[in-house]
């Protein structure tokens, strides 16, 4: 018997809501069942049955519409996708920020020395360690150090100061002074909980009793040891310091007074990722080892990569290495196990820790330390007592949860830098991101690293002779000269640091170190980096003015010579950058009572509007550095050296010549 | 015998043929053939479709809020003198709009004050066959049960 063939019956997928369905339904019925049924008035009641599967087609595709949008972060609308996808993209959504207050820190301590010669006895300086509580008790609210306060220590960046506190009875020689120091605070109330671990879990989780959690301070388990927060469980290496001192090591810690910490990396299997959930709390999550010892350095090798076939066809099937192997290692860290988790963090913040000026007033818990040795004990805690706080202007930054709107921008921000140094300014952001403990970086500039072409056949010599001109017919290509390539495999970071009187100066070599430490996770494996000095081009400047009648002509100088020292303040001064001198000419021309400035007349051959002088004296206490500043004047321009270089008015109170010519 | 083409064929011969099926009839019951009971003829579903049209609301049918009559509005208003031509009128405009080729040759409706029932009587026939007469009665109780 002949098999009758039957064309398979048409299904059109196109439709998507219940009209679509319907008229699809009626004209399947029309094509495939037209003896069967052929009443397609709305008051029939077979309608009823074709509508209500159109209903149904209709509700599926809103939820497979629904679970697709849902999918995207773009378009998703659900705060637990937005929070799951934005956690998979390694954001993590903000519950809470926490206000910030600049605090200034007091203390009183005894005078040292005789006559002319009486100074602070910084011996008596405490030192207020990170971590330190305060509190600003109208408004309920505590704060927490962010660095350190060491009284006896004063730089550029962490300036102390000093006013007589105290006078004796001759009125005149100091007995006591006070000391200010300050130091950045963050608002939190700091929590602690334990958690108890008894057999492994692979990817085990703890959830925090409180939240929303600003930051979590430690995580320590029974015997002790840290365990230290990561990105994400593969991530296996973190930061840590250690002091800057002989024991460490005898060539940097001579550079301790300015780089008291190294940065170093450390290896650790004892690490836990942070998850926040939709009811604002924080999960942490540990990884699935089980060794006790650090295993994470597996080497590649058959037996710990690879599948488990055992002849040699799967190398035709183009598999993929097992990754279950890793799961056997540590490599997503240590599952607690057998040991008790102290958790310590802090909660708060919002928009009420914004509390206003002068309210931070209370110590609460302060860490300090003091070496006391050979010294008076009752001064010791005089001293020590004599410490206040105060917050001189209003704690800023505290904010509640972000929106839905605001985690899907910042996620699509963060997922887009990668957190890696890829263009320029994402390296010297980096640099500049680098904690002042570690060394001060004032000034940075990149460029790319470039080498002189030394091959086969490149002319070495400097100068081209008639004989060599003659080897090549009297015509020499291009690229047998020497001339400098550009390396693409490196970057050259030309850096600057301030000295105790921020003044530029060469980084120390522990900084330096500390740099390429901190960069190492952050640079691109093929991006060599050459940390260099730049060139301090030490100048002086002077200009001429004429002044309006009644106006009195050494306070209109003085405001003139304010506004240049002003225009170069080393803070908004960078490497490379120009001197354009009409700029410093409209900076005096702002000033009330200027009424023309005119080029000076004393060695000024181009007539310049203002003159810049190179000061280089090193007796005087300049650089060194010469720079023929006429040559480098083009169009009223001063250009910097080829070399990178920064242009630095190191002594305002000398180097910028002001002179009123007259008034009218 | 089936026709050769059902969707070309015009009402009057699908009428004739025993095996070609027109729709659902109600109640909805089983059928000889194991499916749902069907009309065969076009004035036999009209009857279903006449009723299901008259007694649905309008605003109940799902992705049709104009489909159905208004009975059920006037049923509760005040049994004055202007009540049978109320319900009269919804009945018209119902179908007017809903059941073109059905013509309504009379409908009478009795309100009875005292059972508080109104017993609606539709006679119609069909556009293209207007010789086919047929009637639907329903017996709507104003409150009750």
């Amino acid at each position: 018997m002949a098999s009758v063939k039957t064309r398979p019956k048409q299904v059109n997928y196109l439709s998507k809501n219940f009209t679509g369905f319907k008229s699809d339904l009626m004209e399947f019925a029309k094509t495939y069942f037209p003896t069967s049924y052929a009443d397609f008035n709305e008051s029939s009641p077979g309608m009823m049955f074709i509508e209500m599967a159109s209903y149904v087609g209709d509700v599926l595709s809103f939820y497979i519409d629904e679970q697709f949008r849902e999918s995207l972060l773009v378009y998703a609308e659900e705060r637990k996708t937005i929070f799951d996808i934005a956690q998979s993209y390694g954001y993590k959504p903000i519950m809470a920020a926490p206000a910030v207050a600049n605090i200034d820190f007091f203390q009183t301590v005894p005078a040292t020395g005789t006559g002319a010669n009486v100074k602070p006895d910084y011996r008596y300086g405490h030192l207020v360690k990170i971590g330190s509580t305060i509190e600003s008790e109208e408004y309920s609210r505590t704060f927490r150090t962010l660095s350190e306060v060491d009284f006896k220590h004063s730089s550029s960046m962490d300036n102390t100061n000093a006013d007589i506190y105290e006078l004796d009875e001759d009125g005149v020689t100091p007995t006591k002074y006070l000391l200010k120091k300050s130091c950045k605070a963050v608002s939190g109330t700091e929590k602690t909980e334990t958690f108890e671990f008894t057999t492994a879990v692979a990817y085990d989780q703890i959830k925090l009793g409180h939240g929303p959690v600003l930051e979590i301070l430690s995580v320590k388990d029974s015997d002790g040891n840290d365990w230290y927060e990561v990105e994400s469980l593969a991530q296996d290496i973190i930061y840590d310091d250690v002091v800057n001192d002989a024991e460490f090591d005898e060539n940097l810690a001579a550079y301790n007074e300015t780089t008291p910490y190294i940065l170093k990396l450390i290896r650790t299997q004892k690490r836990y990722k942070t998850k926040i959930d939709i009811d604002k709390r924080t999960i942490l999550q540990f990884g699935s080892g089980t060794a006790t010892s650090a295993d994470e350095e597996v080497i590649p090798n058959p037996t710990t990569v690879g599948n488990s076939f055992t002849n040699s066809n799967y190398l035709n099937n183009n598999s993929a290495l097992d990754p279950a192997n890793f799961l056997t290692t540590s490599v997503y860290g240590s599952a607690p196990t057998q040991t008790t988790l102290t958790v310590v963090y802090t909660i708060g913040g919002g928009i009420e820790s914004n509390v206003p000026s002068n309210t931070i007033t209370t110590k609460r818990s302060l860490i300090t330390s003091i070496n006391s040795s050979g010294l008076d004990s009752a001064l010791v805690r005089e001293s020590f007592r004599s410490i206040a706080v105060n917050n001189p202007v209003p704690a800023t930054g505290g904010r509640g949860e972000e929106s839905l709107k605001e985690i899907k921008e910042n996620t699509r921000q963060y997922f887009q830098a990668q957190n890696r140094s890829v263009s320029k300014e994402d390296y010297i952001t980096r640099i500049y991101n680098l904690p002042p403990k570690f060394g001060n970086i004032a000034k940075v500039y990149i460029t790319q690293d470039d080498q002189i072409n030394a091959g086969e056949g490149v002319i070495q010599e400097q100068t081209i002779t008639q004989q060599t001109l003659d080897e090549f017919g009297g015509e020499i290509p291009i690229s047998k000269v020497q001339q400098r390539m550009p390396n693409p495999m490196a970057l050259n970071f030309y850096v600057l640091g301030f000295n105790h009187n921020k003044k530029l100066t060469a980084v120390n070599q522990a900084t330096k170190r500390n740099i390429k430490t901190y960069l190492g996770p952050y640079r691109i494996l093929t991006d060599a980096v050459n940390l260099k000095d730049a060139y301090v081009i030490n100048i002086g400047v002077r200009f001429s003015i004429y002044v309006k009648k009644g106006f009195n002509k050494q306070e209109v100088i003085l405001k003139a010579i304010n506004n240049v020292r002003d225009y170069f303040d080393p803070d908004k001064w960078q490497i490379n950058q120009p001197i354009i001198l009409a700029d410093i000419a409209y900076e005096i021309s702002l000033v009330d009572g200027v009424n023309n400035v005119v080029p000076p007349v004393a060695n000024n051959p181009s007539g310049n509007l203002v003159v810049v002088d190179n000061k280089f004296n090193q007796a005087n206490g300049y650089s060194g550095n010469i720079y023929d500043i006429q040559s480098a004047t083009k169009n009223g321009i001063v250009y910097p050296s080829l070399d990178p270089a920064i242009f630095e008015l190191k002594f305002p109170e000398i180097d910028i010549v002001g002179k009123v010519l007259g008034d009218y | 015998m089936a026709l050769e083409n059902p969707r070309t064929t015009t009402v009057r011969l699908r009428d004739k043929d025993p095996d070609s099926k027109i729709g659902v009839v109600l109640p909805i019951r089983k059928g000889q053939n194991g499916f749902f009971k069907q009309s065969s003829t076009l004035l036999e579903q009209t009857k279903s479709n006449l009723k299901n049209l008259l007694l649905t609301v309008k605003g109940e049918r799902l992705a049709q809020p104009e489909f159905g009559s208004n009975i059920y509005n006037v049923l509760f208003e005040n049994m004055d003198s202007g009540f049978s031509k109320k319900i009269e009128d919804s009945i018209r405009e119902a179908v007017a709009k809903w059941l073109p080729h059905v013509i309504l040759n009379a409908v009478i409706i009795d309100a009875s004050h005292n059972t508080n029932t109104v017993n609606i009587s539709v006679q119609y026939s069909l556009v293209n066959d207007a010789k086919a007469l047929d009637s639907l009665s329903l017996n709507l109780m104003r409150a009750g049960d």
